[in-house]
């Protein structure tokens, strides 16, 4: 292990692979701050730009973009409620308040330093793994991918707001929204209405831009002034937001180990991880959330990098690609020749220990990029928004069109916009259509997978170790709170 | 979300013409009887209701072509057959001096960027990937009707890779032959990415009375050999390319090859033609998954002999060569005649042999 | 509270009217095995819909584990908390269709020419909306504009083509 680390140090420090990272951090972080366009379409248009590169330059090149676009994801989730990508989905909840009271740079200067952190920690912790992480991958089965879901879709009970039977219902309906299309289990097309541009479902990037960033312009169409509506300093925030990170070391190692460990499901890891270091930041700290708390920032962002290193196990080890932008980093290996398998944990870890090692260098990047130039643009929020609104509708439409090329995405945005706005104003809870519709998927094809294993019988979910284990947590999580407050109550009376 | 991979072959495949193989199922069966007008010679069809882009005029000059080029490619960027063909795009642009843009239209396993292609009305200036006999597999499987795939018949250009279907097993498993598979098939769990592989099973069903006791359907062929290296399931079947990685680290083994035509990557892996797996009849049709193109159905003689001698000089350039050697992709020529042959076989064959409301 | 009832239960109809179709549909259409997890989550609409528009009948100890639990809840989503304690709304729900209406509108211009020169066409038409002068008219157009742009220019995805006319960049 020492020497394959030794050996993939070299190999980032020779030649001109230190320029590729910082290019490919930059791009990223660029891309994911434009809601809609995300990292993955931006990856794609580069890949073939990459063929006369070295394979390993290519890979780092992508992997940095993937990585950047997480964090920068943030940004316009931050300032304007429209995550970039699906991993900054949850640093709305805490992020876009912070902006509206005026704390866009506190919020970002946290982001910067919490993903950095989050990268450290996350990438660090792989690197160590890395020489038995294929054994873990082999542990997992379908029925435990399920169960992992299972607690993804339990966050309701602790981040859906309003009455908790709302939450339900709209969870429901999230769940429903992924069996539009083709099913995975068969042939059969449901809920298509007999056209082909339904078969492959709904996306799920366009549903959250519409629920959250084009909702949020029909909100701010019934108000004036600037998003923000606190006082707004530019300069005071900045120290102020790092020490909001820097001093919550024990959120950010929670968030980055669930980064890591939920990153590395294939199907849905990058979305369901930062909700379950959400729901874990907020069950374990008794605070109030969702107003603006810089631990529901500090969470997320921690998370959703370390998530880009979690990403990484199943795309490399099995060629298994978790989202969009690993199937195009994928395409980026197959492209130069680098065939995926368990050997890039064996024989070829050097490899992969390189391309850990430049994302771990690229944190430091994103560490400086964020602090001394993301924190300025805080001063959107201060602009006011009927300038806003039109250029934000412009790039939401037009960048979910680009998603597929499928008018069924546009329609979804300009739907989900619609209906988003008077769900939220009714306080029904958006977060649980979120969490249904990224898990829905998964939940369905894993669940059906275990079934068809054990010839339908549910004993398969307490079959194993790791699945009694997953199992426990489920009911932790859904009776975990009545039972310690019983438990306080006793002991207390 | 589909994510379409293909696989990665490090050895480089001689041209064969691969009609045979699946003719002797196939026959000459005539024309599809049902339903359908049988329209044989699809050229003359234009079945493209939408927009009305007035197809089949203009181009009366004698020089194709006459606008820039398309690449359609009905996957998502960054997939298998992405990486083919904007390979093949930036190097056609070389031995051709003309302009082709590589345009991605996914959804429905291909058919909505067929469908483009159908319906454009180019006139010889698209040309799509897709694969074969998926393309008509998926037509039939979808029940299609936004456009008619018999348009596409004697449209295709070149076949330009080949990927045989393999099944592997856990290493855990004392299972080696075929034969031994089917004789403890009561027992087996089976892994598979569906699709194509449930045509498979089908006819492994109907010719050799194959049908193991579970049969478990993956997201892609990759998750089905993690499966069985996890030992979830027993054995994985999908294109060879899938188990490419973990067959090299030993977490699978390969069990045999579905085509006759073996492997192309892995040495020594026996067919399940073979006498020591017990000789059985092959399909290779449906078992071989060949990388086809297409243009236009309006396209004029002229168009499609264009292309046909572009591809070809594609194919066989130096850069292709070399490409295919640095990633292991590979690469062959076929030209329009076995294409469209192995095209309406797949369109006949499917529709005779498979029971599509089964699968 | 009075004032939203009415759109509330709205809502919660159509969750049910929604779910209950879904069900339906499931039920007598799809095979068992695709059709089991569609009906779970119908099911899920209907019954939490159902219970929240039935919400005055229930008795107590369910009614304050599914209702009035918001009370006790300590997470807040989205609060809008910091705009309605610091300015009042402006109200402007007309504003707010018209925008809808507009946004619909862009789409529906975009499917038939393009994105690309759609684009102009909806800022120009909200700025007339929103008055703004000149200068403003100018700004954002461009800025709207520009980033539409880069997206034709960089990809190879039709948008500066709709079903009736387009023109390539």
């Amino acid at each position: 292990m020492i020497g394959a680390l030794n050996e993939g140090i070299s190999i980032i420090l020779a030649g001109d692979t230190l320029l590729w990272l910082a290019l490919g951090i930059m791009i990223g972080i660029v891309l994911g701050a434009i809601p809609g366009v995300g990292t993955s379409l931006g990856m794609a248009i580069l890949l073939p730009l990459t063929a006369p590169l070295e394979g390993q330059d290519a890979i780092i090149l992508l992997a940095a973009i993937y990585l950047g676009g997480n964090y920068g994801g943030s940004v316009a989730a931050i300032l304007i409620n429209a995550p970039g990508t699906a991993a900054a989905a949850a640093t709305t909840l805490d992020g876009y308040p912070m902006s509206r009271k005026g704390e866009a740079s506190r919020a970002l200067a946290i982001s910067a330093v919490a993903s950095t952190l989050g990268g450290f920690i996350g990438i660090g912790f792989l690197i160590l793994i890395s020489p038995i992480v294929t054994r873990i991958v082999l542990q997992f089965r379908s029925q435990d991918y399920f169960l992992v879901a299972l607690v993804g879709i339990l966050m309701i009970t602790l981040i859906a707001r309003g009455p908790l039977i709302k939450g339900v219902a709209v969870g429901g309906l999230g769940l429903l929204l992924t069996t539009v299309g083709t099913s995975p289990l068969g042939l059969e097309q449901r809920y298509t209405f007999g056209t082909v541009y339904l078969f492959d479902g709904l996306n799920f990037v366009a549903i959250l831009i519409g629920l959250f960033a084009v909702s949020e312009m029909y909100k701010l169409m019934t108000e004036s002034g600037g998003i923000s509506k606190g006082e707004f300093e530019l300069g005071n925030e900045i120290v102020p937001g790092i020490r909001d990170a820097l001093s919550r070391p024990k959120t950010i190692v929670k968030s980055s180990l669930i980064g890591i460990g939920v990153g590395a499901i294939p199907g849905a890891g990058a979305s369901i991880s930062t909700f379950i270091a959400y729901g874990e930041a907020v069950r374990s700290s008794g605070e109030e959330f969702g107003g603006g708390n810089p631990t529901g920032v500090a969470a997320v962002e921690a998370c959703n990098n370390s998530t880009v290193g979690g990403s990484m196990i199943p795309t490399f080890s099995f060629g298994i690609p978790g989202g969009a932008a690993t199937a195009v980093l994928l395409g980026g290996m197959l492209m130069h020749g680098l065939v995926p398998g368990p050997q890039l944990f064996d024989a070829d870890l050097h490899v992969t220990y390189s391309i850990f090692f430049a994302l771990f260098l690229g944190n430091f990047l994103i560490l400086a990029v964020g602090l001394l130039a993301i924190t300025r643009v805080g001063i959107v929020t201060q602009i006011d928004t009927k300038y806003i609104i039109p250029v934000v509708l412009v790039v939401a439409l037009s960048g979910s069109y680009m998603l597929r090329t499928n008018w069924v995405d546009v329609a979804t945005v300009l739907f989900m916009g619609i209906f988003g706005y008077y769900l939220r104003e009714n306080d029904w809870s958006v977060i649980a259509l979120v969490l249904g519709a990224v898990l829905g998927g998964l939940m369905e094809s894993n669940l059906n997978r275990a079934l068809q294993l054990s010839d339908g019988s549910f004993d398969i979910f307490v079959s194993r170790p790791l699945s009694i284990a997953l199992t426990l947590m489920c009911f932790l999580i859904l009776f975990g709170g009545p039972i310690k407050r019983k438990i306080s109550e006793t002991v207390g009376g | 979300m589909h994510v379409y991979y293909f696989a990665v072959v490090t050895m480089q495949r001689r041209t064969f013409v691969k009609v045979a193989g699946g003719a002797s199922m196939i026959g000459l069966a005539g024309c599809t009887g049902d339903d359908d007008d049988g329209n044989e010679n699809g050229n003359g069809g234009n079945g493209n209701g939408n927009g009305g882009n007035g197809n089949g005029n203009g181009n009366g000059g004698d020089s194709f072509p006459s606008e820039d080029l398309r690449f359609v490619v009905p996957y998502s960027a960054g997939g298998g057959s992405d990486t083919y063909a904007r390979q093949i795009a930036s190097v056609l642009q070389e031995v051709r001096d003309v302009t082709i843009t590589v345009e991605n239209h996914e959804g429905s396993g291909g058919m909505i960027g067929t469908n483009e292609l159908v319906g454009a009305g180019r006139n010889g200036h698209d040309i799509l990937t897709h694969n074969l006999p998926t393309i008509a597999l998926e037509y039939l499987q979808q029940d299609i009707d936004i456009f008619d795939i018999d348009d596409l018949r004697g449209a295709a250009i070149a076949t330009y890779a080949t990927t045989p279907r393999m099944t592997v097993k856990n290493p855990d498993l004392d299972i080696d032959t075929y034969e031994e598979l089917i004789e403890r098939q009561d027992e087996i769990a089976y892994g598979t990415p569906g699709g194509t592989e449930l045509g498979i099973l089908q006819i492994a069903r109907e010719l050799h009375g194959f049908e193991p006791a579970t049969h478990v359907q993956y997201d892609g062929g990759n998750p089905a050999g993690q499966a069985a290296a996890s030992g979830e399931v027993d054995v994985a079947s999908a294109p060879e390319g899938s188990f490419q990685g973990a067959v090299g680290s030993g977490d699978i083994e390969p069990l045999f090859t579905w085509s006759s035509q073996g492997s192309n990557i892995f040495d020594g892996v026996p067919t399940i033609a073979d006498e020591e797996q017990g000789g059985f009849e092959p399909f290779d049709w449906l078992s071989e998954t060949g990388r086809a193109l297409w243009t236009n159905p309006e396209a004029s003689e002229e168009a499609l002999e264009w292309w046909e001698s572009a591809i070809e000089d594609v194919m066989t350039s130096d850069q292709m060569q070399e490409w295919s050697d640095e990633t292991g992709q590979n690469i062959q020529f076929d030209g329009r005649e076995t294409t469209n042959a192995s095209f309406v076989d797949a369109l006949e064959g499917l529709e005779e042999d498979l029971d599509l409301e089964d699968l | 509270m009075v004032r939203e009832y009415s759109n509330d239960d709205l809502i919660a109809l159509v969750f049910l009217v929604v779910g209950a179709l879904a069900f339906y549909e499931a039920y007598t259409e799809f095979p068992y095995e695709e059709g089991v997890f569609p009906m779970i989550a119908s099911g899920i609409m209907v019954f939490a819909a159902a219970i929240w528009l039935l919400r005055s009948f229930l008795p107590g100890v369910i009614y304050s584990a599914l209702i009035e639990f918001e009370e006790s809840r300590e997470i807040d989503e989205l609060v809008d908390d910091a705009s309605d304690g610091t300015e009042a709304e402006t109200e402007e729900q007309p504003a707010m269709y018209k925008l809808i209406l507009l946004s619909g509108g862009y789409v529906g211009v975009a499917y038939l020419i393009g994105f690309l020169w759609a684009t102009p066409v909806f800022v120009t038409a909200y700025g007339l909306f929103r008055k703004f002068d000149l200068k403003n008219h100018v700004v954002i157009n461009a800025i709207a504009f520009l980033v539409v742009f880069s997206f034709a220019f960089f990809t190879t995805v039709p948008i500066d083509q709709g079903a009736l006319w387009g023109y390539r960049v």
